[in-house]
């Protein structure tokens, strides 16, 4: 169908819309004509990403002088498959109607992992053995001996791709990343380089978020995108995080030995070259002399990450005249190595600024800080000079050289910690030292910067008041949509109670309690009797978990429970939990039943989802609280006080209940599905804990249903199934209309949008 | 007239005494009571061999209500793999159907039971499920896969199910089969009935080819083993074999353009067809589409609920039938 909005002509490839796809369509179309950032909550299952990428597309297409480019970033390569898979459908559609100058390229970007060709390169294991593996087939040095000696292997496709030279383009189209495979195998081109190069005349681009908020990656990928672009942050509940760990640097003992390793290894080679040819090094530090840090215009092959400093704070200047010969900086490293392995010996914890040890790591060992920023382009350009391809070898030193410069780079918004031991084991030492970020606006700011409109969006962004202070920017536009049911197929219910009346909760000092372990149990086993097929239980962390299995077990509920349903449990091993979702999966389509206990925050809770019959009911066991005790957290919350006034009990709570959302979020995937979720836990009763749930949870909770005990819960829940069993009208009673055709939508015309809600 | 499907009656009686059964007493407990003799393999078994092609409902409400108790946990492939080895040597024209009632949330199976729902789409076995409880997937599965339709329990579900369905019609293939239409006894005459070898006073029938007395119909004779059915036993079938197609409503519109020369009394019953006001949307006519007659509600609701057959299109065959003949 297509439909306006004010000027624009929007093509939406199915006959009907969701009346909260228009609105979002609507307020999206805002935020891009004011050309600012938006967030927008809309719950899963109602179509978000086809309401996204055809409102953006058409908005494109309606701006033939300039169009927006869009980048849309997902967190999966799953994920990024079917935006794509979507997308396609939609130009497909377009292209139907308005015929050729519809044409557009759109292009998935993965890694080499994703996207090699080359059969000895990608059967490596790991991703940074296949980079290391392709740059020891492409690097310029190597292609440069292969002319000469025959010896030399090289990649095919990469040297079809360069002999091509501009005509290696791909026709317009939609390719996702088994499309630029296929595509690349065809031709005999590489399609990572291909499509590394595709991405600047792309007008869709989907990848993730790495390539824009990694400046590591962000740096060699996405630094040549013009302003023009609309960034979409898809599933973006968590993008704080993201932005953190991409400025967090963790070391351990292991990879200080390592850097060890390869810091004897490079003086070797320095050795060797200083033998053989010694012109090179002359010429390396003649080029840092002058000031340019790397070799200028980099052939695209050697491009190695950049620099783990955000590109507006690093130093446009020439290296520290102590750091430019070699043997000067190797020693410089294996100072600061020595110098980490002696603060790891400690025996208490420690939290230091940046500034502060900074300051002690120049007067112990007499590094300036100068020459910690410039540690990582240092090294860069050595590694360069000594022609190492084998790059997943030297990780270790690159580490620490991330670490360095960050250090020497950032006073504000990082601490230091160092533990001797983790917190829950402390009879194992394991020593390790953390520079973590606590400001999520740090790595994201260049990105609210650069690009004209970042649209952040999710299915659980509550309360959304919170991530504009989080992230520091103004949004034009921030609303959290509902969603529009024909019936109402999500039951979510508050327990409070077990089934003799006591209250039942994950608080410290109650969690191991005989009478509340019970409770929970009762829960669990009447509820499996009542729920068919999948029932899924989310605990708040894999020790209690464990911990409560175990009481179970000897209860004898586990053997109860197993009567009527299989048991299957998530480790922290994958293989092991994928194995465990597969017969899962089978125990309920054969009707045999099954139940699934998995941690929030864990990997199943973010990325699997258990959708019409895998999930019919979701058990949320407590609140999943983070570590308060662990030091980084502590340090985090410390730092969002002073910085952004936001106290530690409300990004607490916040941070728990977008995981708990999270988790029972994981049932309901689209209209036609139904679930229960029960947040089993007296504390969520409260009005601070309830209200931060996102509105879609919310609007469905009744009154009746927030402080309900096990035999109440077992009533409503049996009474909902036996309801859902019923059959339904699909498009929705004449009274409040669920699915807008065409006509429903040409009669609203203007300003109608608001009569919906 | 032979060739038509009879031994489907033999399946629906199944179904037929289910919803009697369900009729007498509407309580819950006596729903879980059910499901257990269902999953209770042995007595099922006894039970599906004892009445298969037994005609009278009374005789299976008192089977059923006999073999209502039982144990163990519920398996629905065991229920199917019973069900298919007693219908498969049902002949092809006969309708092949499973009406399954199913409180448990889960089934206990030896074995991979998708085979056996491909065992049972493949030999054309229609399986129905009412779920006593909540919706379970499986069964849902296995509904959708056999052709047959799911539901959630509510008040009179189990009637809806009593209609036969409809003939598929790449399997209504015509076929001669041999039947005997026998005669019902005088009153007061004593013979042994065949089928329970008791004296009996009156009533039965008599088989036409060898004379044997039986109790009730259809049924198969027991001495040689042919057919036995009654004229409106076919009848019944034939019709819910193959319904009339439900009429059309005329448009008010058309009647107003077309008032004169449309015709003003119901081909059914005779009547003035009302006049709608003006203005309104319903015409208060319908029309059958094969034969374009108008009919009164009245008059539909009586051809499709009761009679079976449409006027208009029994009075235009005639002649045609007529012209055969001659």
């Amino acid at each position: 169908m297509k439909f306006k909005i004010d000027e624009v002509t929007v093509y939406f490839p199915y006959d009907n819309i969701y009346p909260e796809q228009y609105s979002y369509m609507v307020d999206l179309k805002r935020a891009l004509d004011a050309k600012g950032h938006v967030l927008l909550e809309m719950p899963t299952g109602t179509g978000k990403t086809i309401a996204l990428l055809s409102l953006i597309t058409s908005y494109s297409l309606s701006k033939p002088t300039n169009p927006p480019k869009l980048l849309y970033c997902t967190r999966t390569v799953h994920e990024m498959e079917k935006t794509l898979a979507e997308l396609r459908l939609l130009h497909n559609y377009q292209l139907q109607h308005l015929g050729d100058s519809a044409r557009i390229l759109a292009l998935g970007l993965s890694s080499r992992k994703n996207l090699c060709v080359n059969p000895s390169v990608v059967s490596s294991n790991s991703r940074d053995s296949v980079d290391a593996a392709c740059r020891k087939l492409t690097a310029s040095w190597v292609r440069e001996m292969a002319v000469g000696n025959r010896n030399v292997v090289t990649c095919e496709f990469y040297e079809k791709y360069e002999k091509a030279g501009s005509e290696a383009v791909l026709p317009p189209g939609v390719y996702t990343l088994q499309d630029l495979r296929t595509f690349g195998k065809e031709k005999g081109w590489c399609p990572y380089f291909l499509a590394r190069h595709m991405v600047q005349f792309a007008n869709v681009v989907v990848y993730s978020y790495q390539y824009l908020l990694d400046p590591k990656v962000a740096g060699i990928i996405s630094k040549e995108m013009q302003r023009e672009c609309v960034v979409v942050f898809d599933e973006a509940h968590n993008i704080d995080n993201v932005c953190i760990e991409a400025l967090s640097v963790s070391v351990r003992k292991q990879t200080l030995e390592g850097a060890t390793r390869n810091l004897s290894k490079m003086s070797q080679e320095i050795d060797r070259f200083k033998a053989t040819d010694a012109g090179r090094l002359r010429a390396e530090y003649n080029r840092l002399v002058e000031g340019l840090a790397q070799r200028g215009n980099l052939p695209l092959t050697d491009a190695w990450l950049a620099n783990p400093a955000l590109p507006d704070d690093i130093l446009r200047e020439a290296v520290p005249g102590n750091i430019r010969r070699a043997e000067h900086f190797l020693s410089v490293l294996c100072r600061l190595v020595q110098y980490l392995k002696g603060r790891l010996e400690t025996e208490n914890v420690e939290k230091e600024g940046p500034v502060a040890f900074v300051a002690s790591i120049n007067s112990q060992i007499g590094i300036d800080q100068k020459m910690l920023k410039f540690c990582y382009d240092r090294l860069h350009s050595l590694m360069m000079t000594l022609e190492i391809t084998d790059t997943d070898e030297f990780l270790h030193i690159q580490t620490i050289c991330d670490f360095a410069t960050l250090v020497g780079t950032y006073t504000r918004g990082f601490s230091i910690i160092i533990e001797p031991f983790d917190e829950r084991m402390p009879h194992i030492p394991d020593p390790v030292l953390q520079l973590t970020c606590h400001d999520a606006s740090l790595a994201i700011k260049p990105v609210f910067d650069r690009f004209q409109s970042v649209v952040i969006t999710s299915g659980t962004l509550s309360p959304i008041d919170l991530y504009p202070r989080l992230l520091n920017f103004h949004p034009v536009i921030s609303r959290s949509f509902t969603m529009s049911l024909t019936r109402d197929c999500i039951c979510p219910m508050v327990l409070t109670r077990g089934s003799d009346q006591l209250p039942v909760s994950t608080k410290f000092d109650m969690r191991s309690d005989p009478g509340v372990v019970r409770n929970y149990g009762k829960l669990l086993l009447e509820m499996v009797a009542a729920v068919p097929d999948g029932v899924v239980c989310f605990f708040v962390s894999y020790s209690y978990m464990d911990g409560i299995v175990n009481s179970w077990n000897e209860m004898g509920i586990l053997t109860k429970i197993m009567e009527h349903k299989l048991v299957f449990i998530e480790t922290q091993d994958v293989v092991e939990t994928t194995l465990a979702l597969d017969n899962y999966r089978k125990a309920c389509d054969c009707g045999r039943g099954a139940v699934f206990f998995s941690v929030a925050r864990g990997k199943v809770a973010e990325g699997i989802d258990f959708d019409c019959h895998y999930g019919r009911l979701v058990i949320m066991f407590g609140i999943p609280f983070q570590y308060t005790l662990s030091r980084t957290l502590g340090a985090r919350l410390e730092y969002l006080r002073e910085t952004f006034q936001i106290k530690e009990g409300d990004f607490l709570t916040f941070d728990a209940l977008r995981q708990a959302a999270q988790c029972v979020g994981r049932v309901i995937r689209s209209k036609a599905d139904y679930g229960m979720m029960i947040f089993a836990d007296k504390r969520y009763k409260r009005h601070e804990k309830l209200s931060k749930l996102p509105g879609w949870i919310l609007s469905h909770l009744r009154d009746a249903h927030q402080n309900l005990s096990t035999d109440m819960a077992l009533h409503i829940a049996r009474e909902f199934l036996r309801k859902m069993a019923q059959p339904y009208d699909k498009s929705g009673s004449s009274s409040k209309k669920t699915l807008l055709s065409q006509e429903d939508l040409d009669k609203m015309g203007d300003g109608a949008h608001e009569m919906l809600f | 007239m032979s060739e038509k499907k009879a031994d489907n009656a033999e399946e629906r009686r199944r179904n037929g005494e289910v919803e009697e059964e369900e009729d007498e007493d509407e309580g819950e407990n006596d729903l879980e009571a059910w499901e257990r003799a269902y999953a209770d393999d042995r007595q099922l078994e006894r039970w599906i061999s004892n009445q298969i092609l037994v005609g009278s409902p009374d005789y299976h409400i008192k089977v059923l209500v006999d073999k209502l108790g039982c144990a163990g946990d519920a398996s629905l492939q065991n229920a199917l793999d019973l069900v298919y080895e007693n219908l498969n040597d049902i002949p092809s024209y006969g309708h092949r159907e499973a009406l399954i009632l199913y409180s448990a949330l889960t089934t206990c199976d030896s074995a991979d039971i998708m085979e056996t729902i491909q065992k049972c789409k493949k030999s054309k076995l229609r399986c129905s499920i009412i779920g006593l409880s909540a919706e379970i997937y499986i069964c849902k599965h296995l509904c959708q896969d056999t052709g047959g339709t799911y539901s959630g329990i509510r008040r009179g579900l189990l009637l809806e199910h009593a209609p036969p369905p409809p003939a598929i019609a790449e399997f209504a293939v015509s076929n001669l089969i041999k039947m005997g239409f026998p005669q019902r006894g005088a009153e007061g005459v004593i013979s042994i009935c065949s089928c329970h070898k008791e004296v009996k006073v009156g009533g039965g029938y008599t088989c036409p080819r060898c004379k044997a007395h039986v109790c009730e119909l259809p049924t198969e004779c027991q001495i040689c083993g042919l057919t036995l059915v009654s004229s409106p036993h076919l009848a019944r079938s034939y019709h819910h074999l193959f319904p009339i197609t439900p009429f059309n409503e005329v448009l008010s519109a058309l009647l107003s353009d077309l008032r004169h020369t449309l015709p003003r009394v119901c081909f059914g019953c005779q009547q003035t067809l009302p006049i709608p006001l003006h203005g309104s949307k319903t015409s208060l006519r319908v029309t059958c589409l094969k034969c374009n007659q108008h009919f009164c509600f009245d008059c539909d609701i009586y051809i499709h609920e009761s009679l079976h057959n449409c006027p208009g299109c029994e009075s235009r065959r005639h002649p045609k039938i007529l012209n055969l003949s001659e």
